[in-house]
């Protein structure tokens, strides 16, 4: 069993060549074989956090911690937290033309592996045929340009794909709902629940509950102004979608100021 | 080397090769304008320091042939001045189809040569490099495929640049596609030894009538060669001429690459990659003139700066007055991968007739860091991921050669330079 702890995190961003704070103080542990997922609204830092446990460039650690088993991430380089088994499924993820999907899993595959004991082709091609029956995609879309061209659910799913063949520790799954229809969905939901084990831990980012009916979490975190401020079972979610965030915020007397009350008002 | 110095030397060696009394008029006459006529210019590079005036009086000088069968499977394949092999498949052969180096071919075909040396796509009296190379050029090879003659396979040709000793390089080559021919040549340029060289080359190739010509030229010159390359192309009516050429040198290269399209209905194009490392300079010149009606001409250049290299392209399309309809593309594009690194890609367009197409493309810029990112992001480490990201940058050129067997080669000889052992 591995262990994903992250402890009193604080991180900002550059905008406009000022450092704004977004993480205040996020404490969050993860363990294999669970399923957390992270709600909140607009804004509140779900993405920085994501983000920045992979290591994005973009986003500064101010304090706090990350490890894995221990060991901590934050001074390694973003390859080497892929490699100790971190995986991000990106929101906008990079589209890289001249480079095949093939190539490109191969590499990462590879990657991971000794320089003597490389992958066989057929054992790899093999895992690619199962896995892309499992998410209905062709065999096309394995020989086409990484993400290039492709449509928001294509990009979706081919996230899941590489989730798939590089089988992580743990899987961040950033809004990977977002812009799907619900039979695209439900293919995303399977091709991850078809990695669910003891050796695996997932943590979802998302605004709706629709997609907690399809891969059903153990906690539910709800985030607000760069904090968790409230964690719960599967249950939490229903009632969120029921009383809104904004119910939530009262309840626990927070002064946070939502996206979308901004917007209305 | 003074005038009267050079002159003499040019007589002598013309007499030791008892070379027809035109050549050695147009060696004169080289020599006479030597002087007088400028370097060719190459935008934003100044070459004038560099070592490529450093010559000998032209002799005959022998080669010996290197280790490791390098000429392996080459139609001609040539060491130094020293012609190593020369082989035609029989159907060619029987077709008229003319192989050999330049020096014999003055000898066994001089009316040919004659009719087309510096006449047709080069001629005298433009720059200082043509000039000095027409005195100085002691060998090349001459190819000429008769009218109707269509070829399937490519005619491979392979010449290495003596680096083991001290000497001269000044290689000029011809090649013929008379009406109707179709050919394709792979020429691969590259050096044995570490010795310090000059290096003059000029190609010219005449495309007739309906000719289709497809060149390839590799050049892997190395690190201790100084060099200044053109291969000049004209085309008669309705031919076309597809060059595809790697500039993959480690040493400092002005290249000029032009394409004239006389014939009325004539189609160049031109793809390029260019890998430059290190301290090294490259500087393409890559012009297209639109002479004749409804002539269409296509530049895609793609280049890649590590360390503290300039790579730099420049991309002329010239549409004269009189080229009614002609259409003029180019697209050039460099990727740096280092602070120090410099990149120059600039579109050069002139335009002298109204109704006309004229496009042009041009960048340079870094590593995408989002694309990186992603890349990191599943465990790739950075080098490898740079490398997935420049093939992905040269693959818009790479997945466009025709021949299959041309992109392996160039795939692997890329990987070579990306992965040259300081990186």
């Amino acid at each position: 069993m591995s262990t994903l702890v992250i402890k009193n995190l604080k991180v900002t961003v550059t905008e406009n060549e000022q450092e704004r704070l977004i993480l205040k103080g996020v404490n969050l542990t993860l363990k294999t074989g669970e399923t957390h997922a992270i709600m909140g609204p607009n804004g509140t830092g779900k993405s920085t956090l994501s983000e920045t446990i992979m290591g994005n460039p973009a986003y500064h650690v101010v304090s706090g911690s990350v490890t894995l088993d221990g060991v901590d991430l934050l001074s390694q380089t973003v390859d080497q937290r892929a490699r100790a088994g971190l995986f991000l499924a990106m929101q906008y993820p990079a589209e890289i033309k001249g480079v095949t999907n093939i190539e490109f899993l191969r590499a990462a595959i590879n990657a991971r592996r000794a320089k003597d004991d490389q992958l066989p082709v057929t054992t790899f091609l093999a895992q690619l045929d199962k896995n892309l029956a499992l998410l209905n995609m062709s065999d096309a879309m394995a020989e086409r340009y990484l993400n290039e061209g492709f449509s928001g659910g294509e990009k979706k799913r081919n996230g899941i794909l590489q989730l798939l063949m590089i089988r992580p520790k743990f899987a961040i799954l950033d809004e990977i709902d977002s812009g799907l229809d619900i039979d695209a969905l439900q293919v995303v939901a399977k091709g991850v629940n078809s990695m669910q084990g003891p050796d695996f831990g997932t943590l979802m980012i998302t605004h709706y509950q629709r997609l907690l009916n399809y891969i059903v979490p153990d906690f539910v975190h709800v985030m607000m102004d760069g904090r968790i401020v409230k964690t719960g079972g599967a249950e939490l979610a229903t009632t969120l979608e029921a009383e809104g965030y904004a119910g939530l915020r009262d309840e626990l007397g927070l002064d946070v100021a939502l996206t979308d009350d901004e917007l209305e008002s | 080397m003074d005038k009267t110095t050079l002159l003499a030397a040019v007589r002598e060696y013309s007499h030791s090769q008892a070379e027809p009394a035109w050549l050695l008029a147009l060696r004169e006459q080289a020599v006479a304008v030597y002087d007088e006529l400028p370097l060719p210019k190459f935008e934003k590079i100044n070459y004038a320091s560099w070592p490529l005036f450093d010559f000998k009086v032209p002799r005959v000088q022998v080669s010996a042939e290197p280790a490791g069968d390098l000429g392996a499977g080459q139609h001609f394949y040539s060491v130094g001045d020293t012609t190593m092999q020369l082989s035609l498949p029989t159907e060619a052969i029987q077709q008229g189809v003319i192989l050999s180096d330049l020096r014999s071919a003055i000898r066994t075909h001089g009316d040919l040569v004659q009719s087309a040396l510096m006449k047709k796509a080069l001629q005298l009296g433009t720059d200082k490099l043509t000039a000095l190379n027409t005195a100085l050029m002691t060998n090349g090879f001459f190819l000429y495929v008769p009218a109707n003659v269509q070829l399937q396979d490519p005619i491979e040709i392979t010449q290495l640049v003596d680096s083991r000793q001290t000497q001269n390089f000044f290689n000029h080559s011809l090649m013929l596609a008379a009406e109707n021919s179709r050919v394709q040549v792979i020429q691969r340029l590259c050096s044995v030894g570490t010795q310090a060289t000059a290096v003059h080359l000029l190609v010219e190739v005449v495309a007739a009538a309906n000719a289709q010509v497809d060149f390839a030229g590799l050049d892997a010159l190395g690190a201790n060669t100084t060099a200044y390359l053109n291969r000049r192309g004209v085309l008669g009516t309705d031919a076309q001429l597809n060059w595809e050429l790697a500039e993959m040198n480690a040493g400092d290269v002005v290249a000029d690459f032009d394409s004239e399209l006389k014939g009325r209905g004539s189609t160049a194009q031109v793809k390029t990659i260019a890998i430059a490392n290190r301290q090294q300079t490259q500087g393409i010149d890559t012009r297209m003139t639109n002479y004749g009606e409804k002539t269409t001409a296509k530049i895609v250049q793609r280049g890649i700066i590590l360390d503290a290299a300039a790579l730099i392209f420049n991309g002329i399309g010239h549409i004269v007055k009189g080229a009614h309809g002609a259409k003029a593309d180019q697209e050039n594009r460099l990727l740096m991968l280092s602070s120090e690194a410099r990149g120059d890609a600039d579109p050069i367009l002139l335009i002298d007739e109204n109704d006309v197409e004229a496009g042009h493309a041009a960048s340079v810029g870094r590593v995408d860091e989002r694309q990186m990112y992603y890349l990191l992001s599943r465990g790739i480490p950075r080098p490898e991921a740079e490398r997935l990201v420049i093939r992905g940058f040269l693959a818009g050129v790479i997945t466009e050669l025709k021949s299959k067997r041309l992109r392996t080669e160039l795939n692997a000889l890329i990987e070579r330079r990306l992965t040259d052992d300081t990186h």
